[in-house]
C-alpha cells in the first residue's frame, strides 16, 4: 500500500558517494531506522530524502537540493496535527492519494522533496510528522548507500537523520557506538515496526501522545520570541533578580536554549555587527540544544541560563573591555558549554568504562 | 525505574570499571568533558549548513573557536585553582585596561593572548555558577537538581561495588548543603576584593553568593527536603571534617 505511494524513483544518476568524512560527519548526526516521530509546531515544512549527505542544505519553504543519486522507495509519511479527528482522516486520506501539495519526488534533481503547508488547513497549526522510510539504503545496483533525511522548516534545519551502510564501505571505519547523548527518546521511538502497514489515525494519536511526552516540541523560535510573555522575561533578563531559567523554559516550550541566545546575540548587537544569517544561526542553535541530554541539572536549561549569566555580566559592563569575536566566543561558548554531558563527572569517566560498555547511559 | 536499569547494566558489565571511558583515554585524563563539549561545539560550527561565519574572513571563525574552546576549557573545576592563580596574575593590567576605557572611549587591548583567554575563561566560570548569584529560591532548585544528578551517579557506583564520594552518596545526604555553604565560599566570598572588582559583574554576584552560602547553612532543613532525602536532620558543622571535593563538582 505503502509503495503506491509514490512514483517509484528513477535508477541512480550515479550520484557519487560522500567522502568517508561527510558520511561520518552526518553518521554521528543520529542514528535512524525505520521509523522516527518529529514533533513541530508552525505552518509550514519541506522534507528531503536523499542518500547523499552533502545534499544537506534547505532553505525556506521550497526544498532545494544538491545533485545526488536517488535510491529510495517504498516511502511513507503521514501528518499529525492538532485537529480534530475528521481533519486528521481527512489529511491522511489526501496524503495517501499523494495530494500534489504534500508530496513531491523530484528524481531529476537526485532527492525526493516531500512539503507541506498547514494553510491549507486553516483554523490549525501542523505540529507533528510521522515519517516512516524504507529501503533507504541501497541503491539501483544494491550498493549500500550512507543514506539521511533532512527534516526542515521555517525554522530552519531542524533534524537531520542518517542511517549508516550496513556494510561498512572501504576507509570508513564502522560506528561503535551510537552517542547516548543524542535525543534518546527519538531513537527510542525509532524502533522497527512489527508491520509495514501504514499506522492508522488512532495508533499515530497514541503514539503522538506518548512521543510528546518524551520529547519537547520544536517550535518555530521566531514565532516564539514574538510571543509578549516571552519578550517581557527577555527584557527582564538583564536585570539580576528578573530572570527565572524554568519559567523561561516553559514559556518557549522547552527550547530556552535556541531562544534566548539568538534574542542575547540580537539585543547585543553581535547579529548585525557580524551580518550574520539568522536562519544558519537558529539551525545550529536548534541542533546544538539538541545535544543537550535530559540530566537533572546540566540540562538545555542549565545551557540556557549560563548563557543568560554570560548576557548579563556582558550587558553590566564587561563589553566594553573585549572585542565583538570575543563577545561572539562567550556566548557560542556558553550555549555550548555542557553539550552532550552525560551526567557523569569527569572522575567517573577517569574510572570506568560503564558507560561505553553499556547502551544504558543517556 | 532509574536505579533499575542501573543495577540490570551493572550486572551485564561486571568488571567493566576497571577499564577508562575512551573519553578519558582520549584527552589523557585532562578535563575529558569539557574537552568533549567543546569539540562538539566546533563540530557543530564547522558544519557547512551551520557555519553562521562562513561568509566572514576564515580569521573570525578561527578566533571565535579558539576563544570558545578556551573559555569551555576553563570551566573544568579540577583546575579552578590553576585558573585563579593565573587570573590573580593578570589583574593589576586588567585594571588598567579597565580604568583606559572608562577614560578614553578606545578600547585599549594590550592584553596578551593569555590575559585574554583568561578574562573570557573567567566570565564562562561565573556563569557557570551563575544560579548562586540568582535569588535563593531558584538557586536552591537548581542544587536540588544537581544533588539528584551527583545520587545519580552515586547510585551507578554503588551498584559496580564502588564507593561514591560523600556528596553523591544519597545515604550521606546532609553532606549536600555543608558542600554548597564551601561552594559559595570558594567562588565568591574568598575572593580578594581587588579582584572581585575587576569583573563588572562581581559585586552583585559576590553578594547574592555570599547570602546564599549564609541561607544555605541557615537552610540545611529546607535544601534536604527538596532533595528528597530520608533524613531530615543534618547539621553543617558536623560535615565540617569530610575532605570531599564537594565546593568544584559542578
Amino acid at each position: 500500500m505503502s509503495s503506491e505511494l509514490l512514483t517509484r524513483p528513477q535508477p541512480s544518476m550515479g550520484g557519487a558517494c560522500p567522502a568517508a568524512s561527510d558520511a561520518q560527519r552526518v553518521a554521528a548526526l543520529l542514528d535512524f531506522s525505520g521509523e522516527a516521530l518529529c514533533v513541530f509546531d508552525f505552518q509550514s515544512l519541506t522534507l528531503v530524502f536523499c542518500n547523499n549527505p552533502a545534499a544537506r542544505l534547505i532553505q525556506g519553504r521550497q526544498g532545494t537540493t544538491q545533485p545526488g543519486a536517488l535510491s529510495m522507495y517504498d516511502l511513507t509519511a503521514l501528518w499529525l496535527g492538532s485537529y480534530s479527528e475528521r481533519v486528521v482522516d481527512d489529511m491522511l486520506a489526501r496524503f495517501q492519494h499523494g495530494h500534489p501539495y504534500i508530496w513531491e519526488p523530484r528524481a531529476a534533481c537526485g532527492s525526493a522533496v516531500c512539503s507541506f503547508s498547514a494553510q491549507y488547513y486553516k483554523g490549525g497549526s501542523l505540529d507533528g510528522i510521522l515519517v516512516k522510510a524504507k529501503g533507504l539504503d541501497s541503491d539501483a545496483a544494491g550498493a549500500p548507500q550512507p543514506c539521511c533525511i533532512h527534516i526542515s522548516s521555517a525554522l530552519g534545519h531542524v533534524h537531520s537523520m542518517t542511517r549508516p551502510p550496513r556494510a561498512a564501505a572501504p576507509g570508513l571505519s564502522p560506528r561503535p557506538e551510537p552517542s547516548t547523548a543524542l535525543r534518546p527518546a527519538l531513537v527510542e521511538l525509532a524502533a522497527p515496526s512489527s508491520s509495514h502497514a501504514v499506522a492508522t489515525p488512532s495508533m499515530l494519536r497514541t503514539r503522538r501522545k506518548s512521543f510528546l511526552s518524551k520529547v519537547s516540541a520544536t517550535p518555530n523560535v521566531w514565532s516564539v520570541l514574538a510571543d509578549p510573555t516571552v519578550h517581557a522575561m527577555l527584557e527582564r533578563s538583564a536585570d539580576l533578580g528578573g530572570w527565572d531559567a524554568f519559567d523561561f523554559d516553559h514559556v518557549t516550550l522547552h527550547n530556552p536554549l535556541t531562544a534566548y541566545t539568538l534574542w542575547a546575540l540580537r539585543a547585543s548587537g553581535l547579529m548585525r555587527h557580524f551580518n550574520l544569517p539568522e536562519d544558519k544561526v537558529v539551525a545550529f542553535l536548534a541542533t546544538l540544544e539538541h545535544r543537550y541530554s535530559d540530566n537533572p541539572y546540566h540540562n538545555r536549561v542549565h545551557a540556557a541560563d549560563v548563557t543568560r549569566s554570560v548576557h548579563y555580566m556582558l550587558s553590566a559592563g564587561m563589553h566594553k573591555y573585549l572585542d565583538p569575536e570575543q563577545r561572539l566566543a562567550l556566548y557560542i561558548g556558553a550555549a555550548g558549554h555542557d553539550a552532550e554531558h552525560g551526567g557523569l563527572s569527569n572522575t567517573y569517566l577517569c574510572a570506568t568504562n560503564v558507560r561505553a560498555r553499556c547502551a544504558c547511559g543517556r | 525505574m532509574r536505579a533499575l536499569s542501573v543495577r540490570v547494566c551493572a550486572r551485564r558489565c561486571q568488571g567493566a570499571h576497571a577499564v577508562q571511558d575512551p573519553i578519558a583515554v582520549t584527552y589523557h585524563n585532562t578535563s575529558p568533558l569539557e574537552n568533549v563539549h567543546a569539540a562538539v561545539l566546533v563540530r557543530l560550527m564547522l558544519q557547512p549548513s551551520l557555519n553562521f561565519l562562513s561568509h566572514l574572513a576564515p580569521d573570525v571563525l578561527k578566533n571565535v573557536r579558539k576563544y570558545a574552546v578556551s573559555a569551555i576549557l576553563h570551566t573544568d573545576p579540577v583546575s579552578h585553582r590553576s585558573h585563579m592563580d593565573a587570573w590573580a596574575g593578570h589583574v593589576p593590567k586588567w585594571q588598567r585596561t579597565v580604568a583606559s576605557v572608562q577614560s578614553t572611549v578606545p578600547v585599549g587591548t594590550d592584553l596578551s593572548t593569555d590575559e585574554i583567554h583568561s578574562v573570557l575563561g573567567m566570565v564562562l566560570k561565573c556563569a557557570d555558577v551563575g544560579h548562586m548569584a540568582q535569588p535563593f529560591e531558584q538557586h536552591r532548585h537548581w542544587v536540588a537538581q544537581l544533588t539528584e544528578e551527583f545520587y545519580q551517579q552515586g547510585d551507578r557506583e554503588k551498584a559496580l561495588g564502588m564507593a561514591p564520594l560523600p556528596f553523591m552518596d544519597r545515604a550521606k545526604a546532609q553532606c549536600v548543603p555543608s558542600s554548597q555553604v564551601r561552594a559559595c565560599t570558594a567562588y565568591a566570598v574568598s575572593q580578594p576584593r581587588r579582584e572581585r572588582r575587576a569583573l563588572g559583574m562581581w559585586p552583585p554576584f559576590h553578594e547574592n553568593a555570599k547570602r546564599g552560602a549564609d541561607q544555605h547553612a541557615g537552610g540545611v532543613h529546607v535544601v534536604l527536603r527538596a532533595a528528597h532525602v530520608r533524613r531530615d536532620g543534618g547539621d553543617v558543622s558536623r560535615d565540617e571534617g569530610n575532605d570531599h571535593r564537594g565546593p568544584l563538582q559542578l
